[in-house]
């Protein structure tokens, strides 16, 4: 297990290589000569001179990239262009309320999914089975910004029952911050919701099937026993995988969905950052959005080995 | 919507190259033409005396890029900016220049000296006493060539300090916009000790203006509270306003129709007729001093023709732009983009769409079945992508075949502006209030923003006597003349003013629309509840 744990580790390095080097080139790779794509009209020699410099556009390329690599290294990712802040200190400042928002909307769609996703395995190919499916390939083909929007328009403005857009921080005003919570996760988590609802309810009919599940039921187990405890947690391995895997989504989601519902985080950061052509800005929340899905990713390789002892790597 | 809406906030600015602040028109704009019976719904309140107390949640489209204002280019820092810190001179709600820091000024016969007698006993923020070595040291910093709005101030050739509270201008030449372009926002008066001590003002604000600048949390809200020892009497009355970037239109308008917020800015064209339907909403707008035209690239065929420019005028119908693409919000532009109400106003027709002396001026030109071009559009602007759709089917018509390529916003600055490499664009420009603000960029031989590289001696000459003349009639003629001569020559067609709406519950009392966006209607805004 622990040789296993630092394999998995080692084999992150590559990958995480190769998005220095994407975010690296991301400055280098726009049409046009980036300093003029920044500045826009201000055309003034000097201050173009600066940010290249700034930039490091006036050295060799490998150079270019040691240096932004050793500065990385000792987490100094710049300053905004546009705000002279610290392009860390802002994304530390901007995730929790993205971790909040994630969290919740994972939370949220599991508590609906597992259960509906069990229920229509166990109950195939009756109106509560139909239902499910029916919810799960909607919530798959609806556009989150589109669903924000509507619930918007459904429980702030029709029903007037909750706020259409805000932010309050969750230890300081708890139920404030619930209250501008719900529309936003919910938005956020519905299409996670759907992928594992689909996923459990598929694993769970293939696991029913099983020889030992059919040695339980001879041996007089209860149906709800065989259901919870026998096939349930067989079939949850590999929907933990997809977690892992919609937790990408739910991270590029959240630029969206910050965006719709006026919420501080990464997303939004990022986002804003795009419009005012902040490069450091962009560059920082880029590689860090990266370095989470890759974190959540090595996390759930290692939990996948730790839940099924039948899963040994070389 | 929300990218785009956040996005176009911001085009406009650059698109100026300035700031909607930046500049201030003369005459009041039409404000309430277009909002029908609001000033009805307002009537039924406004008889009650102004209180003070209250905190006013304003809902904006995007978060302030910085607080500086001699650096900030974008709308939602000016927003800021214009209620914590004072110029010498303002512009009131007719769009008259005012005193503001300065109490009285001089203009010596010959236009090249400005005396302005500074008010006495205005302290800043941070308690120190406002004198004329801030407003020497404020100027010059605005007209450090690094300063984006440097050029406001080219004419000026030194700022003396004559006594405590006198200020000398000395000009090269006489230049008629400059009181104009004192009366901006963004000619803040700073202390000096400030700046020194934080490197700029981007995170922190330190004026002698009516609200304080207590809280900044990035993406959440920028909280101003009442400066007790503003000078002006009675002002301000609100105890503070709350600023919460809500760059989503949808959750915006909700948010106001909800009473979630007291006011929204920059409402969505899409939805003025609901919100005018709404009688929990106070609407007020109208066009303003911002406009869309088609740039064409002078020196590149088949552009260098003038009858091909007049033809493509000639082409289109522009109310069928503005009800196709904008919701019908917006007001065509007849001759020159000088909005109805201002002093420069022409009141007079240049083009209506012709589809026969259309063809007929591109076969003289030369291209009786029409050609191809290429328009660039900035991809963030999606109002002005869907005016290229309606204007690429209606030149359909006279055989003219465009392409329209949208793009990235930087790479769309960089190829045409910069690079002139382009045959037509659509683009927009915002904020101005003397028509020497925009027509001689634009239009005067080799000027930066002139990128359709226009050149006509006879346009050239006008400008520059329009800019030396301080004579308020003769002005009138001289840019009744430009704008008939620019139509004439059609280096762009013009389009529309946009209009530009703002939102209040009915209880927010004291606010009026200012055509630049302006929003130092907070000063004496108060609340009746």
């Amino acid at each position: 297990m622990r040789k296993y744990v630092i394999k998995r580790i080692l084999m992150v390095l590559p990958v995480l290589f190769g998005i220095s080097v994407l975010v690296f080139s991301m400055a280098r790779l726009i049409p046009g000569d980036v300093v003029a794509v920044m500045l826009g009209t201000n055309t003034d020699p000097k201050t173009a001179a600066e940010l290249r410099h700034f930039l490091g556009l006036d050295q060799p390329m490998w150079r270019q990239y040691l240096e932004w690599l050793w500065k990385l290294l000792r987490g100094d990712m710049g300053v905004s262009l546009r705000t002279g802040r610290s392009v860390a200190g802002e994304i530390v400042k901007q995730f929790p309320a993205t971790v909040e928002l994630a969290t919740t909307g994972m939370v949220l769609s599991l508590l609906v999914a597992i259960p509906i996703g069990t229920i229509s395995a166990v109950r195939r190919n009756t109106w509560l089975d139909y239902g499910g499916r029916i919810v799960a390939i909607l919530g798959v083909a609806t556009p989150d910004f589109w669903l924000g929007t509507m619930l918007i328009l459904v429980f702030a403005l029709w029903l007037r029952v909750l706020p259409a857009a805000g932010y309050a921080p969750l230890f300081q005003h708890p139920l404030q911050s619930i209250r501008y919570m719900i529309l936003p996760a919910f938005s956020l988590g519905t299409a996670l919701m759907a992928v594992v609802m689909r996923m459990t309810r598929s694993t769970m009919l293939e696991v029913v099937r099983q020889d030992y599940i059919r040695t339980a039921r001879a041996k007089g187990v209860a149906e709800r026993m065989i259901v919870y405890k026998h096939a349930l947690r067989n079939a949850l391995i590999p929907v933990v995988t997809v977690i892992g895997m919609q937790a990408g989504y739910i991270l590029g989601g959240s630029v969206i969905i910050e965006q719709v519902f006026a919420r501080p985080g990464i997303g939004r950061l990022a986002l804003q950052a795009i419009n005012q052509r902040d490069y450091p800005m962009v560059q920082g929340a880029v590689l860090f959005i990266t370095l989470v899905f890759v974190t959540i990713n090595l996390m759930v390789d290692v939990v996948y080995a730790y839940i099924d002892p039948r899963i040994h790597y070389q | 919507m929300a990218i785009q809406r956040t996005a176009r906030a911001f085009v406009v600015l650059l698109t100026a190259g300035t700031l909607l602040l930046a500049g201030c028109a003369s005459r009041p704009v039409n404000q309430t033409a277009a909002a029908g019976n609001e000033s009805a719904k307002q009537g039924q309140t406004s008889a009650s005396t102004p209180k003070q107390g209250g905190v006013l949640k304003v809902g904006v489209t995007a978060d302030a890029v910085g607080f500086d204002p001699h650096l900030v280019d974008a709308y939602s820092s000016g927003l800021v900016i214009e209620q914590v810190y004072n110029g010498l001179l303002k512009l009131d709600d007719k769009m008259q220049v005012q005193p503001d820091l300065a109490e009285t000024w001089d203009v010596a016969p010959d236009g090249l000296t400005y005396t302005f007698k500074l008010r006495q006993g205005v302290k800043f923020h941070n308690g120190r006493e406002m004198k004329a070595a801030d407003v020497q040291y404020s100027l010059g910093r605005v007209k450090d060539p690094k300063s984006p709005r440097a050029y406001l101030l080219e004419a000026v050739k030194s700022v003396d300090v004559v006594d405590d509270y006198t200020v000398k201008l000395t000009l090269d030449k006489p230049f008629a916009p400059l009181l104009t372009n004192l009366a901006s926002a963004l000619m803040a008066i700073v202390p000096k000790e400030t700046v020194a001590k934080n490197g700029d003002l981007q995170k922190v604000a330190d004026g002698t203006g009516p609200f304080i600048l207590k809280d900044y949390v990035p993406g959440q809200m920028i909280k101003l509270e009442r400066n007790p020892n503003y000078f002006v009497k009675g002002q301000p009355l609100l105890d503070g306003i709350e600023i919460k970037p809500m760059p989503d239109d949808t959750a915006r308008v909700t948010a106001i129709r909800t009473g979630e917020i007291d006011l929204a800015i920059q409402l969505p064209a899409k939805d003025i007729s609901t919100l005018k339907a709404d009688k929990n909403v106070v609407l007020v707008g109208g066009p303003s001093t911002a406009y869309d035209y088609i740039g064409m690239n002078t020196t590149r065929k088949p552009f260098n023709d003038v009858k091909v420019r007049q033809a493509m005028a000639y082409a289109l119908d522009r109310q069928a732009i503005v009800d196709t693409a904008l919701f019908g919000e917006g007001t065509v532009i007849k001759t020159g983009p000088v909005p109805p109400g201002h002093w420069a106003y022409l009141d007079s027709t240049a083009y209506q769409r012709d589809l026969n002396k259309a063809k007929q001026l591109l076969a003289e030109a030369g291209y009786p079945n029409g050609f191809k071009a290429t328009v660039k559009v900035g991809s963030a602007y999606q109002s002005q992508i869907a005016i290229a759709q309606v204007v690429q089917a209606q030149l359909k018509e006279v055989g003219i075949t465009i392409d329209v390529k949208p793009m990235d916003w930087g790479l769309f600055l960089d190829e045409a502006v910069n690079k002139h490499d382009f045959d037509l664009t659509i683009l927009g420009w915002i904020g101005f209030v003397d028509p020497d603000g925009f027509l001689y960029p634009e239009f005067k031989t080799g000027e930066k923003w002139n990128y359709v590289q226009f050149s006509d001696q006879t346009l050239d000459a006008m400008l520059e006597k329009g800019r030396t003349t301080l004579d308020a009639n003769q002005r009138k003629q001289i840019y009744a003349d430009v704008q008939k001569r620019v139509a004439e020559q059609a280096p762009y067609v013009f389009i529309e003013l946009q209009n530009q709406y703002e939102g209040s519950r009915p209880y927010v009392q004291g606010f009026y629309h200012m055509a630049t966006g302006s929003m130092q209607a907070f000063h004496q805004v108060w609340l009746d509840k």
